[in-house]
């Protein structure tokens, strides 16, 4: 009792934060979307919008019977937070099981007269008491909204569901704690499964929903909270009880700091022989996350596409803004500003790391007495450059691929591959333009290069407003896109093209420039 | 082959280094000494570049290091504080670092790695302060530079890795490297180099060969006796007098020990011990000479 009562304590604020936000975010939803959708007609229409293999693939099946605000909040949310509170579990039990026994935390506890039987089950009993915390507030919370077809039992089904589901990935990651021999690696194959378990059901849910029962956010799916409500699918959690018994024996047999799977302690030495080399291997999370996070947006915004029409023909302000403009196409080109703009932030990060290598002083160890052909500021400062335009590049490409799928099903979208592919070319430059000022100011320092993020949220905030509120043009001045063409609904303006890239590029190599001479921080 | 002539660094107003002048040899240890914040780092960041001088000259081997970039392949540097790649482990760091060096003696580096007793196949981020200094004073004895760097070396350090440290530096310098050692201990400054500077307050107040600093430093003598010692204390050679239960405690100026050991002679000694001359004392001294 020590023992839980210590990680309890441990853990008080770090699970009371999750909690706090993984409910809040729960909560929020309900009265937004019944503010949203008042009428059974706007519902009926966000049903078509999200009754299409793109969306299907996203956030799960459309339930049977009336898409009620209840239902729609279930339909849209349960899947998504599933995949939150899956992540929240596995951080916390990672954390006091496997990462604790790294760090020889637990081996202390044991020494302490405390034993392995008690630390198993203080460690298992953790994640009971938070995921029924989850239950309690997620239950109580809904119940006191006063929303038509909130009701009790659809409650009770989704703070079940989520608890459950947090309890199983909890569960989980304790059974793969034993199997594996490092924090990291269990952390690992435990976030893989949680991510795989939701790309197989997008696959099978759009396929055949037969075969997504295998995978626990299906089991959420099928329970139709607040439609039909079927209980029974909460019964496969029932394989929480065997892995409860499972990490419990697999604990008390093995020996502390031992795994039944060996691969870390002869883990291969990784060659890391250049400086491009290490800079992927310590970014490679940060920019492979960007890319799969923006293209899985461009399939969101594609798949809204086919009724981007009727969205706008029902606002008066939008019809009003857009004048004469094909709607479509005029929101197509504004959604491909602000993807453009979001795609340049991972460029941003990855000179920002830059900035953290010159920070913490491996900068100036890297450069003494090393060959300056292999390794100067210069190559520093090029290879975060160079990474990230090409990873901000990627995900633009990648955003505008995820559309293209996304809305191909949308017959009466004027807009062609070629039309893509050129779109693509034209605010590519836009977005070098803009790295170019992150590596102008990342060049000239740490301090300066926030201004950086300035602009681009600037920039971010004067495109989309200046469509929909009509600004002035002269706050757009500073935007690289404001000089290029509004495709695809205008042809490409070669010139611009030409000068916004060239710029950008002189940017750069002012920064590069700048940066080689200056003191360091 | 290491030249500061008058070098001057302000950041804003403060002025962090102020006329700093002096030469390294090659093939000696050079000690630079002074208490935390008196402009140690802040000059060895102007050697190695990091940092752009607001006046005066860094010359390596004859040439000024604007002219020349290269100069700084020459020179191994090892920080105060040291970072390191949270997700490599600590030998990946230390390959890293041969790699980009083009340094390919390998069974050295398992020698040094045994000899510091340091794990290398943890990953970095769990290391502590003391192996992470490890990493980075192997990385350093790895390669092929004239001239070594340290900045406050030993601070992570236990006692035992500190004498294994103090072996390597010796041996570095029977190769023929240079080294400049920066520290705020003197002894340990005093145990390896050949000469000394001084710097308090952005400004360098002594330096030269250890035997010309003698006549700065004072000892600590500690003597049990059950005579009554006390008339010692208005020779002007002692200094600080004082009684207390382990005996009287009193420095004595370094260049007029006989002169004091003579009157010593006069007293039934039961016991004699001596502790080595501290940092704050020589600036104690020097300030009393100064006023």
């Amino acid at each position: 009792m020590m023992y839980f009562k210590m990680l309890m304590k441990n853990l008080r604020l770090k699970s009371a934060l999750w909690i706090i936000a993984l409910c809040g975010l729960s909560l929020a939803v309900p009265p937004v979307f019944d503010g949203l959708y008042s009428t059974a007609g706007e519902r009926e229409g966000m049903k078509m919008t999200v009754d299409n293999a793109a969306m299907t693939a996203m956030i799960g099946p459309v339930p049977d019977g009336d898409y009620t605000t209840a239902v729609m909040f279930g339909h849209q949310m349960l899947l998504f937070m599933a995949l939150f509170h899956g992540l929240f579990s596995i951080l916390i039990a990672n954390g006091i099981a496997r990462k604790a026994e790294d760090t020889g935390l637990t081996e202390y506890v044991l020494s302490a007269g405390i034993g392995k039987k008690t630390i198993v089950s203080s460690q298992l009993m953790i994640g009971a008491v938070i995921n029924l915390l989850v239950f309690i507030i997620l239950f109580g919370g809904l119940s006191l909204y006063n929303i038509d077809g909130l009701s009790l039992i659809g409650n009770l089904y989704y703070a079940l569901g989520l608890a459950m589901f947090g309890l199983l990935f909890f569960v989980m990651t304790m059974v793969l704690g034993n199997l594996f021999d490092s924090g990291d690696m269990t952390f690992g194959v435990s976030l893989s499964l949680l991510l795989v378990f939701y790309l197989y059901r997008a696959v099978t849910d759009v396929a055949d929903t037969a075969y997504s029962a295998a995978s626990p956010y299906h089991w959420l799916s099928r329970i139709e909270v607040y439609g039909a409500n079927n209980g029974l699918w909460l019964l496969p959690f029932i394989v929480i009880l065997l892995l409860v018994v499972l990490s419990y024996m697999l604990f008390i047999k093995r020996d502390l700091g031992d795994s039944y799977i060996k691969t870390g302690k002869e883990k291969r030495l990784r060659n890391i022989n250049s400086y491009p080399k290490l800079a992927f291997i310590n970014m490679r999370v940060l920019i492979i996350s960007w890319l799969i996070g923006l293209f899985i947006a461009g399939l969101s915004y594609g798949s809204v596409f086919g009724d981007l029409e009727s969205l706008i023909g029902e606002n008066d302000m939008l019809r009003e803004a857009l004048g004469s403009n094909n709607a479509a196409e005029f929101f197509i080109s504004m959604l491909f500003v602000i993807s453009a703009l979001l795609s340049a932030a991972p460029a941003l990060m990855i000179n920002g790391r830059m900035l953290a290598e010159e920070k913490t002083g491996r900068l100036e160890v890297m450069n003494s007495g090393t060959l300056n052909r292999k390794l100067s500021r210069g190559t520093v400062f090029a290879t975060h450059y160079m990474y990230g335009l090409a990873a901000a590049v990627s995900a633009f490409v990648l955003t505008v691929l995820g559309m293209y799928l996304a809305s191909m099903n949308v017959d009466d979208l004027s807009i062609t591959v070629n039309d893509y592919l050129l779109s693509a070319v034209n605010y590519s430059a836009g977005i070098v333009f803009t790295v170019g000022v992150s590596a102008l100011f990342a060049g000239i320092s740490k301090k300066f290069h926030i201004t950086a993020w300035l602009y681009v949220t600037y920039v971010f905030f004067a495109n989309y407003f200046g469509v929909l509120l009509n600004i002035d043009d002269i706050y757009l001045m500073l935007s690289p896109f404001h000089y290029l063409s509004e495709m695809p609904h205008e042809s490409m303006d070669i010139p611009a093209v030409l000068i916004i890239t060239v710029l950008g590029f002189v940017m750069a190599l002012i920064g590069a420039a700048v940066f080689k001479r200056r003191n360091l921080l | 082959m290491l030249e500061l002539k008058n070098v001057t660094k302000y950041f804003g107003k403060v002025r962090a280094a102020e006329n700093i002048s002096f030469a390294l040899n090659k093939g000696e240890v050079f000690g630079f000494i002074g208490p935390n914040g008196a402009g140690k780092s802040t000059t060895i960041r102007m050697i190695i570049g990091a940092l752009k001088p607001t006046h005066g000259e860094i010359e390596y081997a004859g040439g000024n290091i604007k002219k020349d970039k290269k100069y700084i392949e020459n020179i191994a540097y090892v920080p105060g504080d040291v970072n390191l790649w949270g997700n490599l482990t600590g030998e990946e760091v230390i390959n890293f670092m041969m790699k980009t060096r083009k340094f390919k003696n390998t069974d050295e580096k398992l020698r040094l790695i045994e000899k510091f007793k340091l794990d290398g196949r943890k990953k970095c981020k769990t290391y502590s302060k003391g192996n992470r200094q490890k990493v980075a004073l192997i990385s350093a004895f790895l390669s092929d530079a004239e001239l070594l760097i340290f900045d406050e070396p030993t601070t992570g350090l236990d006692p035992l890795m500190e004498r294994v440290f103090h072996e390597e530096v010796i041996k570095a310098k029977e190769a023929g490297k240079t080294i400049l050692l920066s520290s705020h201990i003197l002894s340990e400054v005093e145990k390896l180099a050949d000469r000394i500077a001084i710097i308090r307050d952005g400004k360098i107040i002594e330096s030269g060969s250890l035997k010309e600093l003698r006549h700065i430093t004072r000892m600590e003598y500690i003597i049990e006796t059950a005579d009554d010692i006390t008339a010692l204390k208005h020779r002007d050679f002692v200094h600080e007098f004082t009684e207390s239960d382990d005996g009287y405690h009193l420095f004595i100026d370094n260049d007029r020990v006989p002169e004091f050991l003579k009157y010593l002679k006069l007293y039934n000694l039961k016991n004699l011990t001596t502790a080595p001359p501290r940092l704050e004392d020589i600036f104690m001294r020097y300030y009393e000479g100064a006023e």
